[in-house]
Protein backbone atom coordinates (compact mmCIF):
# COMPACT_ATOMS: atom_id res chain seq x y z
CA UNK A 1 0.00 0.00 0.00
CA UNK A 2 1.32 3.47 -0.80
CA UNK A 3 1.60 5.92 2.05
CA UNK A 4 -1.00 8.68 2.09
CA UNK A 5 1.61 11.40 2.54
CA UNK A 6 5.35 11.32 1.96
CA UNK A 7 7.30 14.48 2.73
CA UNK A 8 11.02 14.50 1.96
CA UNK A 9 13.68 17.11 2.50
CA UNK A 10 11.18 19.98 2.58
CA UNK A 11 12.94 23.34 2.88
CA UNK A 12 11.68 26.91 2.72
CA UNK A 13 13.46 30.20 3.29
CA UNK A 14 12.04 33.70 3.43
CA UNK A 15 13.76 36.93 2.64
CA UNK A 16 15.05 38.51 5.82
CA UNK A 17 14.45 42.08 6.91
CA UNK A 18 16.41 44.68 4.94
CA UNK A 19 19.68 43.27 3.66
CA UNK A 20 19.76 40.60 6.32
CA UNK A 21 20.35 36.94 5.52
CA UNK A 22 17.47 34.74 4.38
CA UNK A 23 15.43 33.27 7.20
CA UNK A 24 15.19 29.49 7.15
CA UNK A 25 11.56 28.70 8.08
CA UNK A 26 11.61 24.97 7.36
CA UNK A 27 14.87 23.08 7.11
CA UNK A 28 14.88 19.61 5.57
CA UNK A 29 11.74 18.04 7.07
CA UNK A 30 10.96 14.44 6.07
CA UNK A 31 8.25 12.05 7.26
CA UNK A 32 5.69 9.57 6.00
CA UNK A 33 2.10 9.18 7.09
CA UNK A 34 -0.09 6.16 6.34
CA UNK A 35 -3.78 6.37 5.41
CA UNK A 36 -5.76 6.75 8.64
CA UNK A 37 -2.64 7.87 10.50
CA UNK A 38 -2.24 11.11 12.43
CA UNK A 39 0.79 13.24 12.98
CA UNK A 40 1.11 16.07 15.47
CA UNK A 41 3.43 18.94 14.60
CA UNK A 42 4.43 20.95 17.67
CA UNK A 43 6.79 23.80 18.47
CA UNK A 44 6.81 27.43 19.57
CA UNK A 45 5.64 30.24 17.32
CA UNK A 46 8.24 30.80 14.64
CA UNK A 47 9.36 27.17 14.68
CA UNK A 48 8.10 26.70 11.12
CA UNK A 49 5.09 24.48 11.79
CA UNK A 50 2.59 26.62 9.90
CA UNK A 51 4.95 27.01 6.91
CA UNK A 52 5.27 23.21 6.83
CA UNK A 53 1.46 22.87 6.86
CA UNK A 54 1.14 25.41 4.06
CA UNK A 55 3.64 23.56 1.90
CA UNK A 56 1.78 20.27 2.37
CA UNK A 57 -1.49 21.71 1.07
CA UNK A 58 0.16 23.90 -1.56
CA UNK A 59 -0.30 27.37 -0.03
CA UNK A 60 3.46 27.87 0.04
CA UNK A 61 6.02 26.66 -2.44
CA UNK A 62 9.04 24.78 -1.10
CA UNK A 63 12.54 25.88 -2.14
CA UNK A 64 13.46 22.22 -2.29
CA UNK A 65 12.06 18.86 -1.27
CA UNK A 66 8.90 17.05 -2.29
CA UNK A 67 5.39 16.40 -1.02
CA UNK A 68 3.87 13.21 -2.44
CA UNK A 69 0.23 12.40 -1.71
CA UNK A 70 -1.24 9.06 -2.82
CA UNK A 71 1.84 8.55 -4.96
CA UNK A 72 1.42 11.84 -6.83
CA UNK A 73 3.99 14.63 -6.57
CA UNK A 74 2.34 17.91 -5.57
CA UNK A 75 4.77 19.83 -7.78
CA UNK A 76 3.17 18.33 -10.86
CA UNK A 77 1.22 21.48 -11.60
CA UNK A 78 -0.84 20.48 -14.62
CA UNK A 79 -3.14 23.29 -15.55
CA UNK A 80 -6.88 23.22 -15.93
CA UNK A 81 -9.93 22.73 -13.81
CA UNK A 82 -9.69 19.01 -13.61
CA UNK A 83 -6.10 18.95 -12.35
CA UNK A 84 -6.91 21.68 -9.84
CA UNK A 85 -9.89 19.80 -8.43
CA UNK A 86 -7.78 16.65 -8.31
CA UNK A 87 -5.18 18.48 -6.20
CA UNK A 88 -7.91 19.72 -3.90
CA UNK A 89 -9.07 16.17 -3.19
CA UNK A 90 -5.54 15.26 -2.19
CA UNK A 91 -5.18 17.71 0.68
CA UNK A 92 -7.56 20.02 2.55
CA UNK A 93 -6.83 22.45 5.34
CA UNK A 94 -8.75 23.70 8.37
CA UNK A 95 -7.55 26.95 9.96
CA UNK A 96 -7.70 28.37 13.48
CA UNK A 97 -10.25 31.00 12.49
CA UNK A 98 -13.00 29.41 10.41
CA UNK A 99 -14.39 32.90 9.74
CA UNK A 100 -11.67 33.45 7.17
CA UNK A 101 -12.39 30.25 5.26
CA UNK A 102 -16.18 30.58 5.04
CA UNK A 103 -18.04 32.82 2.61
CA UNK A 104 -20.11 35.02 4.86
CA UNK A 105 -22.87 35.29 2.26
CA UNK A 106 -23.47 31.55 2.08
CA UNK A 107 -25.46 29.64 4.66
CA UNK A 108 -24.27 26.23 5.87
CA UNK A 109 -26.18 24.22 3.27
CA UNK A 110 -25.15 26.64 0.54
CA UNK A 111 -21.46 26.44 1.39
CA UNK A 112 -21.48 22.64 1.45
CA UNK A 113 -23.57 22.40 -1.74
CA UNK A 114 -21.16 24.75 -3.49
CA UNK A 115 -18.18 22.55 -2.68
CA UNK A 116 -20.03 19.37 -3.70
CA UNK A 117 -21.19 20.90 -6.98
CA UNK A 118 -17.68 22.00 -7.93
CA UNK A 119 -16.45 18.49 -7.41
CA UNK A 120 -19.09 16.99 -9.67
CA UNK A 121 -21.77 15.67 -7.34
CA UNK A 122 -24.93 15.21 -9.46
CA UNK A 123 -27.65 17.79 -8.73
CA UNK A 124 -30.18 15.28 -7.43
CA UNK A 125 -27.72 13.97 -4.84
CA UNK A 126 -26.54 17.29 -3.41
CA UNK A 127 -29.33 17.83 -0.88
CA UNK A 128 -28.88 14.31 0.46
CA UNK A 129 -25.10 14.66 0.67
CA UNK A 130 -25.36 18.02 2.44
CA UNK A 131 -27.64 16.50 5.07
CA UNK A 132 -25.28 13.55 5.47
CA UNK A 133 -22.24 15.81 5.91
CA UNK A 134 -23.99 17.97 8.49
CA UNK A 135 -25.00 14.86 10.36
CA UNK A 136 -21.45 13.51 10.21
CA UNK A 137 -19.92 16.59 11.84
CA UNK A 138 -22.73 16.93 14.36
CA UNK A 139 -24.47 20.03 13.01
CA UNK A 140 -28.23 20.10 13.69
CA UNK A 141 -30.31 20.25 10.51
CA UNK A 142 -32.03 23.41 11.75
CA UNK A 143 -28.70 25.22 11.19
CA UNK A 144 -28.79 24.51 7.43
CA UNK A 145 -29.90 28.06 6.66
CA UNK A 146 -27.65 29.88 9.15
CA UNK A 147 -24.86 32.10 7.92
CA UNK A 148 -21.40 32.08 9.55
CA UNK A 149 -22.08 35.10 11.78
CA UNK A 150 -25.11 33.37 13.26
CA UNK A 151 -23.07 30.37 14.37
CA UNK A 152 -20.89 29.83 17.44
CA UNK A 153 -17.13 29.29 17.08
CA UNK A 154 -17.51 25.54 17.51
CA UNK A 155 -20.32 25.35 14.95
CA UNK A 156 -18.27 27.36 12.45
CA UNK A 157 -15.33 24.99 12.90
CA UNK A 158 -17.66 22.06 12.25
CA UNK A 159 -18.77 23.70 8.99
CA UNK A 160 -15.13 24.20 7.99
CA UNK A 161 -14.41 20.52 8.73
CA UNK A 162 -17.55 19.42 6.84
CA UNK A 163 -16.47 21.48 3.82
CA UNK A 164 -13.03 19.88 3.89
CA UNK A 165 -14.54 16.40 4.19
CA UNK A 166 -17.10 17.00 1.42
CA UNK A 167 -14.55 16.04 -1.20
CA UNK A 168 -13.14 13.08 0.70
CA UNK A 169 -9.51 14.26 0.92
CA UNK A 170 -6.56 11.92 1.40
CA UNK A 171 -4.88 14.28 3.86
CA UNK A 172 -6.53 16.77 6.22
CA UNK A 173 -4.21 19.42 7.64
CA UNK A 174 -5.47 21.23 10.74
CA UNK A 175 -3.55 24.35 11.75
CA UNK A 176 -4.38 25.27 15.37
CA UNK A 177 -7.93 24.22 14.50
CA UNK A 178 -9.16 23.88 18.09
CA UNK A 179 -6.98 26.52 19.78
CA UNK A 180 -9.62 29.25 19.84
CA UNK A 181 -12.39 27.03 21.20
CA UNK A 182 -13.60 26.60 24.77
CA UNK A 183 -12.50 23.31 26.33
CA UNK A 184 -15.88 21.61 26.20
CA UNK A 185 -16.32 22.50 22.51
CA UNK A 186 -12.70 21.58 21.87
CA UNK A 187 -13.30 18.15 23.42
CA UNK A 188 -16.27 17.59 21.08
CA UNK A 189 -14.28 18.55 17.99
CA UNK A 190 -11.38 16.28 19.02
CA UNK A 191 -13.79 13.37 19.44
CA UNK A 192 -15.27 14.19 16.03
CA UNK A 193 -11.81 14.12 14.42
CA UNK A 194 -11.11 10.70 15.93
CA UNK A 195 -14.41 9.35 14.57
CA UNK A 196 -13.81 10.79 11.12
CA UNK A 197 -10.33 9.33 10.95
CA UNK A 198 -11.59 5.88 11.97
CA UNK A 199 -14.49 5.99 9.48
CA UNK A 200 -12.90 7.52 6.41
CA UNK A 201 -9.24 6.64 6.72
CA UNK A 202 -8.21 10.26 6.12
CA UNK A 203 -4.67 11.02 7.27
CA UNK A 204 -4.47 13.92 9.75
CA UNK A 205 -1.65 16.42 10.12
CA UNK A 206 -2.44 18.25 13.34
CA UNK A 207 -0.43 21.43 13.88
CA UNK A 208 -0.72 22.82 17.40
CA UNK A 209 1.19 24.53 20.16
CA UNK A 210 -0.85 22.53 22.69
CA UNK A 211 0.99 19.33 23.60
CA UNK A 212 -1.90 17.88 25.60
CA UNK A 213 -4.27 18.22 22.64
CA UNK A 214 -1.71 16.66 20.32
CA UNK A 215 -1.30 13.86 22.86
CA UNK A 216 -5.00 13.16 22.62
CA UNK A 217 -5.51 13.04 18.83
CA UNK A 218 -2.26 11.88 17.27
CA UNK A 219 -0.20 8.67 17.09
CA UNK A 220 3.00 10.21 15.77
CA UNK A 221 4.66 13.46 16.71
CA UNK A 222 7.20 15.79 15.11
CA UNK A 223 8.77 18.44 17.32
CA UNK A 224 10.01 21.47 15.41
CA UNK A 225 12.64 23.94 16.60
CA UNK A 226 14.00 26.64 14.31
CA UNK A 227 12.68 24.87 11.22
CA UNK A 228 14.17 21.48 12.06
CA UNK A 229 12.63 18.28 13.35
CA UNK A 230 14.48 17.83 16.63
CA UNK A 231 12.47 14.83 17.77
CA UNK A 232 10.02 12.44 16.10
CA UNK A 233 8.33 9.27 17.22
CA UNK A 234 5.33 7.72 18.89
CA UNK A 235 3.37 10.59 20.46
CA UNK A 236 2.71 8.90 23.78
CA UNK A 237 6.31 7.79 24.12
CA UNK A 238 7.77 11.21 23.29
CA UNK A 239 5.44 12.94 25.74
CA UNK A 240 6.38 10.52 28.51
CA UNK A 241 10.09 10.27 27.76
CA UNK A 242 11.30 13.26 25.75
CA UNK A 243 14.88 12.89 24.55
CA UNK A 244 15.71 16.29 23.05
CA UNK A 245 16.25 19.21 25.47
CA UNK A 246 13.82 21.31 23.42
CA UNK A 247 11.00 18.79 23.84
CA UNK A 248 11.89 18.65 27.52
CA UNK A 249 11.53 22.43 27.75
CA UNK A 250 8.17 22.44 25.94
CA UNK A 251 6.82 19.74 28.24
CA UNK A 252 8.09 21.44 31.38
CA UNK A 253 6.37 24.66 30.28
CA UNK A 254 2.92 23.08 30.07
CA UNK A 255 0.99 23.79 33.29
CA UNK A 256 0.13 20.71 35.29
CA UNK A 257 0.83 19.03 38.61
CA UNK A 258 4.22 20.01 40.13
CA UNK A 259 4.62 22.78 37.53
CA UNK A 260 7.70 24.92 38.12
CA UNK A 261 7.69 27.85 35.71
CA UNK A 262 11.03 28.96 37.19
CA UNK A 263 12.68 25.88 35.63
CA UNK A 264 11.83 26.90 32.07
CA UNK A 265 14.31 29.77 31.99
CA UNK A 266 17.05 27.36 33.14
CA UNK A 267 16.07 24.82 30.48
CA UNK A 268 16.11 27.51 27.81
CA UNK A 269 19.60 28.55 28.86
CA UNK A 270 20.72 24.91 28.77
CA UNK A 271 19.19 24.54 25.29
CA UNK A 272 20.93 27.66 24.03
CA UNK A 273 24.23 26.31 25.34
CA UNK A 274 23.66 22.94 23.66
CA UNK A 275 22.72 24.24 20.20
CA UNK B 1 -11.67 40.86 56.76
CA UNK B 2 -8.05 41.60 57.49
CA UNK B 3 -5.85 42.16 54.46
CA UNK B 4 -8.66 41.83 51.92
CA UNK B 5 -7.75 43.81 48.80
CA UNK B 6 -10.71 42.95 46.62
CA UNK B 7 -14.11 42.18 48.03
CA UNK B 8 -17.03 41.71 45.66
CA UNK B 9 -20.38 41.01 47.25
CA UNK B 10 -23.42 39.84 45.30
CA UNK B 11 -22.52 41.81 42.18
CA UNK B 12 -25.23 41.90 39.54
CA UNK B 13 -24.78 43.57 36.20
CA UNK B 14 -27.33 44.21 33.50
CA UNK B 15 -26.68 45.69 30.07
CA UNK B 16 -29.32 47.43 27.99
CA UNK B 17 -29.50 45.88 24.53
CA UNK B 18 -31.82 46.22 21.54
CA UNK B 19 -33.77 43.25 22.84
CA UNK B 20 -34.15 44.72 26.31
CA UNK B 21 -31.99 44.28 29.43
CA UNK B 22 -29.57 41.35 29.50
CA UNK B 23 -28.12 39.90 32.70
CA UNK B 24 -24.33 39.51 32.46
CA UNK B 25 -23.52 38.94 36.12
CA UNK B 26 -26.10 37.32 38.37
CA UNK B 27 -24.69 37.58 41.87
CA UNK B 28 -20.90 37.30 41.93
CA UNK B 29 -19.23 37.11 45.33
CA UNK B 30 -15.47 36.75 45.62
CA UNK B 31 -12.46 38.08 47.49
CA UNK B 32 -8.70 38.39 47.10
CA UNK B 33 -6.43 38.80 50.12
CA UNK B 34 -2.99 40.38 50.27
CA UNK B 35 -0.28 38.05 48.94
CA UNK B 36 -2.83 35.69 47.44
CA UNK B 37 -3.23 34.58 43.82
CA UNK B 38 -6.87 33.84 43.13
CA UNK B 39 -8.00 32.22 39.88
CA UNK B 40 -11.20 33.06 38.08
CA UNK B 41 -11.95 30.47 35.42
CA UNK B 42 -14.79 29.71 33.06
CA UNK B 43 -15.63 29.51 29.37
CA UNK B 44 -16.05 32.49 27.05
CA UNK B 45 -19.01 34.67 27.88
CA UNK B 46 -19.31 33.53 31.51
CA UNK B 47 -18.60 37.03 32.84
CA UNK B 48 -15.05 36.67 34.20
CA UNK B 49 -13.64 39.67 32.32
CA UNK B 50 -16.69 41.77 33.14
CA UNK B 51 -16.14 41.03 36.82
CA UNK B 52 -12.58 42.39 36.66
CA UNK B 53 -13.65 45.44 34.69
CA UNK B 54 -16.41 46.14 37.20
CA UNK B 55 -13.81 46.13 39.99
CA UNK B 56 -12.10 49.11 38.35
CA UNK B 57 -15.37 50.60 37.12
CA UNK B 58 -14.31 50.19 33.51
CA UNK B 59 -17.80 49.49 32.27
CA UNK B 60 -19.87 50.82 29.39
CA UNK B 61 -22.47 53.44 30.26
CA UNK B 62 -25.25 51.04 29.34
CA UNK B 63 -24.24 48.75 32.20
CA UNK B 64 -26.21 48.89 35.42
CA UNK B 65 -24.75 47.29 38.52
CA UNK B 66 -26.01 46.43 41.98
CA UNK B 67 -24.01 44.94 44.82
CA UNK B 68 -20.87 46.06 46.57
CA UNK B 69 -17.27 46.17 45.31
CA UNK B 70 -14.51 47.17 47.71
CA UNK B 71 -11.01 47.66 46.30
CA UNK B 72 -8.25 48.20 48.87
CA UNK B 73 -10.79 49.48 51.36
CA UNK B 74 -12.56 51.87 49.00
CA UNK B 75 -16.13 51.16 47.92
CA UNK B 76 -15.95 51.86 44.19
CA UNK B 77 -19.65 51.40 43.45
CA UNK B 78 -20.41 54.78 45.01
CA UNK B 79 -22.98 53.31 47.39
CA UNK B 80 -21.67 55.01 50.52
CA UNK B 81 -20.89 58.35 48.97
CA UNK B 82 -17.63 57.52 47.15
CA UNK B 83 -16.91 60.18 44.59
CA UNK B 84 -15.20 59.89 41.23
CA UNK B 85 -11.91 61.15 42.69
CA UNK B 86 -11.69 58.18 45.04
CA UNK B 87 -12.35 55.71 42.22
CA UNK B 88 -9.68 57.51 40.23
CA UNK B 89 -7.29 57.17 43.16
CA UNK B 90 -7.89 53.40 43.29
CA UNK B 91 -7.15 53.06 39.58
CA UNK B 92 -4.11 55.35 39.72
CA UNK B 93 -2.41 54.05 42.86
CA UNK B 94 -3.95 50.93 44.36
CA UNK B 95 -4.86 48.53 41.55
CA UNK B 96 -3.38 47.65 38.16
CA UNK B 97 -4.73 45.62 35.29
CA UNK B 98 -3.01 43.55 32.61
CA UNK B 99 -4.88 42.45 29.50
CA UNK B 100 -4.39 39.60 27.05
CA UNK B 101 -2.97 41.57 24.15
CA UNK B 102 -0.03 43.81 25.12
CA UNK B 103 -0.05 45.35 21.65
CA UNK B 104 -3.45 46.90 22.28
CA UNK B 105 -2.22 48.29 25.61
CA UNK B 106 0.70 50.13 24.02
CA UNK B 107 0.45 52.90 21.47
CA UNK B 108 2.11 51.54 18.28
CA UNK B 109 3.53 54.91 17.18
CA UNK B 110 5.07 55.87 20.52
CA UNK B 111 8.30 54.59 21.99
CA UNK B 112 8.15 51.96 24.74
CA UNK B 113 9.67 54.45 27.18
CA UNK B 114 6.89 56.99 26.61
CA UNK B 115 4.10 54.48 27.12
CA UNK B 116 5.71 52.74 30.09
CA UNK B 117 6.40 55.94 32.04
CA UNK B 118 3.10 57.62 31.17
CA UNK B 119 1.30 56.79 34.41
CA UNK B 120 4.26 57.87 36.52
CA UNK B 121 4.58 61.20 34.73
CA UNK B 122 0.93 62.12 34.25
CA UNK B 123 -0.78 60.59 37.25
CA UNK B 124 1.99 60.74 39.83
CA UNK B 125 3.58 63.88 38.44
CA UNK B 126 7.09 62.44 38.52
CA UNK B 127 9.77 64.28 36.52
CA UNK B 128 10.67 62.43 33.31
CA UNK B 129 14.18 61.48 34.50
CA UNK B 130 12.90 59.94 37.74
CA UNK B 131 10.08 58.08 35.95
CA UNK B 132 12.67 56.75 33.54
CA UNK B 133 14.95 55.51 36.32
CA UNK B 134 12.09 53.75 38.03
CA UNK B 135 10.99 51.99 34.81
CA UNK B 136 14.57 50.95 34.01
CA UNK B 137 14.80 49.32 37.44
CA UNK B 138 11.47 47.56 36.89
CA UNK B 139 12.46 46.36 33.41
CA UNK B 140 15.44 44.64 34.98
CA UNK B 141 13.18 43.14 37.65
CA UNK B 142 10.83 41.58 35.09
CA UNK B 143 13.81 40.08 33.27
CA UNK B 144 14.17 42.46 30.33
CA UNK B 145 17.76 42.89 29.20
CA UNK B 146 19.27 46.15 27.99
CA UNK B 147 16.45 48.37 29.37
CA UNK B 148 17.98 51.62 28.07
CA UNK B 149 17.80 50.41 24.49
CA UNK B 150 14.25 49.08 25.01
CA UNK B 151 12.98 52.51 26.06
CA UNK B 152 13.78 53.79 22.58
CA UNK B 153 12.12 50.85 20.75
CA UNK B 154 8.64 50.79 19.22
CA UNK B 155 6.19 48.01 20.15
CA UNK B 156 6.49 46.26 16.75
CA UNK B 157 10.20 45.70 17.38
CA UNK B 158 9.56 43.50 20.41
CA UNK B 159 8.13 40.00 20.77
CA UNK B 160 4.84 39.32 22.54
CA UNK B 161 6.60 37.98 25.63
CA UNK B 162 8.80 41.07 25.90
CA UNK B 163 5.83 43.40 25.44
CA UNK B 164 3.86 41.61 28.14
CA UNK B 165 6.84 42.11 30.49
CA UNK B 166 6.84 45.80 29.57
CA UNK B 167 3.13 46.01 30.39
CA UNK B 168 3.66 44.22 33.71
CA UNK B 169 6.49 46.62 34.58
CA UNK B 170 4.28 49.60 33.70
CA UNK B 171 1.40 48.21 35.78
CA UNK B 172 3.71 47.74 38.78
CA UNK B 173 5.40 51.13 38.40
CA UNK B 174 2.80 52.92 40.50
CA UNK B 175 3.15 50.42 43.34
CA UNK B 176 -0.30 48.81 43.27
CA UNK B 177 -1.42 46.38 45.96
CA UNK B 178 -3.87 44.54 43.73
CA UNK B 179 -3.23 43.23 40.23
CA UNK B 180 -6.02 42.11 37.90
CA UNK B 181 -4.60 39.86 35.17
CA UNK B 182 -7.13 39.12 32.43
CA UNK B 183 -5.83 36.24 30.26
CA UNK B 184 -2.48 37.99 30.65
CA UNK B 185 -0.43 35.11 29.21
CA UNK B 186 -2.99 33.36 26.99
CA UNK B 187 -1.58 34.71 23.73
CA UNK B 188 1.99 33.67 24.55
CA UNK B 189 3.82 30.43 23.77
CA UNK B 190 3.70 27.98 26.68
CA UNK B 191 7.41 28.46 27.22
CA UNK B 192 7.12 32.26 27.30
CA UNK B 193 4.01 31.98 29.47
CA UNK B 194 5.97 29.97 32.03
CA UNK B 195 8.80 32.50 32.04
CA UNK B 196 6.48 35.49 32.42
CA UNK B 197 4.50 33.79 35.19
CA UNK B 198 7.70 32.88 37.03
CA UNK B 199 8.51 36.60 37.08
CA UNK B 200 5.00 37.54 38.19
CA UNK B 201 5.08 34.96 40.98
CA UNK B 202 8.38 36.29 42.32
CA UNK B 203 7.11 39.89 42.23
CA UNK B 204 3.89 38.86 43.93
CA UNK B 205 5.90 37.33 46.79
CA UNK B 206 8.31 40.24 47.11
CA UNK B 207 5.60 42.88 47.08
CA UNK B 208 2.86 40.90 48.76
CA UNK B 209 0.51 41.63 45.89
CA UNK B 210 -3.00 40.29 45.67
CA UNK B 211 -3.63 38.89 42.18
CA UNK B 212 -6.94 38.08 40.53
CA UNK B 213 -5.84 35.73 37.77
CA UNK B 214 -8.45 35.33 35.03
CA UNK B 215 -7.95 32.45 32.62
CA UNK B 216 -9.85 29.95 30.50
CA UNK B 217 -7.10 27.40 31.20
CA UNK B 218 -8.11 25.20 34.12
CA UNK B 219 -4.73 23.47 34.27
CA UNK B 220 -2.95 26.80 34.48
CA UNK B 221 -5.27 28.05 37.23
CA UNK B 222 -4.73 24.82 39.17
CA UNK B 223 -0.95 25.05 38.81
CA UNK B 224 -0.50 28.76 39.41
CA UNK B 225 -3.14 29.94 41.87
CA UNK B 226 -3.77 29.40 45.56
CA UNK B 227 -7.55 29.35 45.30
CA UNK B 228 -9.88 29.22 42.28
CA UNK B 229 -13.40 30.43 41.58
CA UNK B 230 -15.31 28.79 38.72
CA UNK B 231 -17.81 30.93 36.84
CA UNK B 232 -20.65 29.82 34.62
CA UNK B 233 -23.24 32.02 32.99
CA UNK B 234 -22.76 35.01 35.31
CA UNK B 235 -22.62 32.97 38.51
CA UNK B 236 -19.72 31.84 40.65
CA UNK B 237 -20.65 28.17 40.84
CA UNK B 238 -17.63 26.80 42.69
CA UNK B 239 -14.74 27.82 44.92
CA UNK B 240 -11.84 25.46 45.49
CA UNK B 241 -8.27 25.35 46.75
CA UNK B 242 -6.28 25.13 43.50
CA UNK B 243 -4.79 21.78 44.50
CA UNK B 244 -8.16 20.02 44.57
CA UNK B 245 -9.55 21.52 41.36
CA UNK B 246 -8.73 18.42 39.31
CA UNK B 247 -8.39 15.82 42.03
CA UNK B 248 -11.63 16.53 43.82
CA UNK B 249 -13.95 18.83 41.83
CA UNK B 250 -17.09 19.57 43.83
CA UNK B 251 -19.49 21.21 41.42
CA UNK B 252 -20.72 19.25 38.35
CA UNK B 253 -19.62 22.11 36.06
CA UNK B 254 -16.08 22.09 37.49
CA UNK B 255 -15.99 18.34 36.96
CA UNK B 256 -17.22 18.81 33.38
CA UNK B 257 -14.47 21.38 32.66
CA UNK B 258 -11.82 19.20 34.30
CA UNK B 259 -12.83 16.19 32.22
CA UNK B 260 -12.91 18.18 28.98
CA UNK B 261 -9.39 19.54 29.55
CA UNK B 262 -6.78 17.44 27.73
CA UNK B 263 -3.91 16.48 30.01
CA UNK B 264 -0.40 15.35 29.29
CA UNK B 265 0.52 11.81 30.31
CA UNK B 266 2.60 11.51 33.48
CA UNK B 267 6.29 11.86 32.77
CA UNK B 268 8.53 8.82 32.88
CA UNK B 269 5.66 6.37 33.23
CA UNK B 270 5.09 3.33 31.00
CA UNK B 271 3.47 4.03 27.63
CA UNK B 272 -0.24 3.45 27.23
CA UNK B 273 0.52 1.07 24.37
CA UNK B 274 3.95 -0.32 23.79
CA UNK B 275 5.44 0.99 20.54
CA UNK B 276 7.43 -2.22 20.12
CA UNK B 277 5.41 -5.45 19.73
CA UNK B 278 5.65 -7.39 22.98
CA UNK B 279 7.10 -10.48 21.31
CA UNK B 280 10.18 -8.61 20.07
CA UNK B 281 11.02 -7.05 23.42
CA UNK B 282 13.95 -8.59 25.24
CA UNK B 283 12.89 -10.71 28.15
CA UNK B 284 14.26 -9.53 31.45
CA UNK B 285 16.95 -11.74 32.83
CA UNK B 286 17.29 -13.66 29.58
CA UNK B 287 20.80 -14.59 28.60
CA UNK B 288 22.21 -12.58 25.71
Amino acid sequence: MTDALVVSGLTKTYRGAGRGPRVVAVDGISFTLAAGGSLGVVGESGSGKTTLAQMIVGLAEPDSGTVVIDGRDRRDLRRGRRARLQRATEAQMVFQDPYGSLDRRLDVAGALADTLRRHGTPKDRIARDVAALMDRVGLASRLANSRPHELSGGQRQRVAIAKALAIDPTVLVLDEAVSALDVSVQAQILTLLDEIRAESGVALVFVSHDLAVVGQVTDQILVMYRGRAVETGDTDQVLRRPEHPYTEMLLSSAPGPRWQPERVAELRAALAAAT
Amino acid sequence: MKGTLLDIDNLRLTVETHDGPRDILRGVTLSVARGETVGLVGESGCGKSTTARAALQLLPKRAHTTGRITVCGTDVTGEDGTDAAQVHDVRAHRAGMIFQDPRSALNPVRRIGDSATERLRLVHGLPAAQARDRIVALFTEVGLRDPDRLLRCYPHQLSGGMLQRVVIAAALSTGPELLLADEATSALDVTTQAEVLAVLRRLRRERELGVLFITHDLLLAAAYCDRVYVMQDGHVVDEQPAASLFDDPQHPYTRHLAEATPRLPERNTPERHSPVPASTQPIKGARR
